[in-house]
């Protein structure tokens, strides 16, 4: 995150592995379109009265701009070309507006995220008044109890 | 923009303590006058969101958003967020602090 920065927040209540936001985000990312930082997802989880809640936040930076150009050629095709040119990363990088590079590139992210997302856990979000501590869920009974002791 | 086949990476939040929460909601107001010059009615518009955040750990993006329940900035979900400030200070011998602030006008696009 920085000053003077646009961001596009992306947000439900399902986990991010079965949510429709993750295959949008991993689109947006194929398309051009970036993650307002670091860290972009925020996936947490909270007992509301009595039954836990999980919520996902997605930042994108929402200052950049994607354009699609159309400079490809009508074409009729065999699936064993569209399988040559989805395999191939080369294919994909030297066409790189045709709609193939673009579910190639949509399916690399996807997977990914995926990925990425079968190795985090949510975190445990902890409120108290106007305060609130966001704590892994691996975190060490000390830590735990450390973070919440100076949530008051 | 052609496609990006970039490969891409996110990182966790390791831990974050949010000590200080300050929202503040504005609406732009218009009055209307009848005919005879009185006060008929109002119009509210424009409505926007103006945050700030202090706390330490790390600062993901999404904690600008807050979370659900009347906490933080509940209900930014849409519209356009800016960011105004970010600050973080890195410590040796304790969690890094951080402080951000920004604006948000939920009916923008």
């Amino acid at each position: 995150m920085k000053e003077g920065q646009k961001v596009q927040f992306v947000r439900d209540h399902e986990a991010p592995l079965k949510s429709s936001a993750t295959p949008m985000v991993a689109a947006g990312l194929a398309s051009g379109f970036a993650f307002a930082g670091e860290k972009p997802l925020l996936d947490t989880l909270e007992e509301v009265d009595g039954a836990p809640q999980r919520t996902a936040t997605w930042s994108l930076d929402g200052g950049i701009t994607a354009t699609f150009r159309p400079t490809f050629k009508e074409e009729t095709i065999e699936f064993a070309e569209f399988r040559r040119r989805f395999e191939s990363l080369e294919w994909c990088a030297a066409n790189p507006d045709h709609p193939i590079a673009y579910l190639r590139a949509f399916s690399d992210k996807l997977s990914s995220l995926r990925n990425e997302l079968r190795a985090m856990k949510p975190l445990l979000l902890v409120r108290r008044g106007r305060r609130f501590a966001l704590i892994p869920q691996d975190a060490t009974p000390e830590k735990k109890a450390r973070i919440l002791s100076e949530l008051g | 923009m052609p496609v990006n086949l970039d490969a891409i990476g996110i990182q966790s939040v390791e831990l974050t303590l949010a000590e200080s929460v300050e929202v503040t909601r504005k609406v732009e107001t218009k009055p209307l006058l009848d005919k005879d010059g009185r006060f008929a009615d109002a119009k509210a518009f424009d409505p926007s969101t103006e945050f700030s955040l202090k706390g330490r750990g790390d600062l993901p993006a999404g904690v600008a958003a807050g979370t659900d329940g009347g906490l933080a900035i509940a209900g930014i979900t849409g519209g356009v967020t800016i960011i105004t400030s970010v600050k973080e200070s890195q410590k040796n011998d304790d969690w890094n602090s951080w402080e951000c602030g920004g604006q948000n006008w939920p009916n923008a696009s």
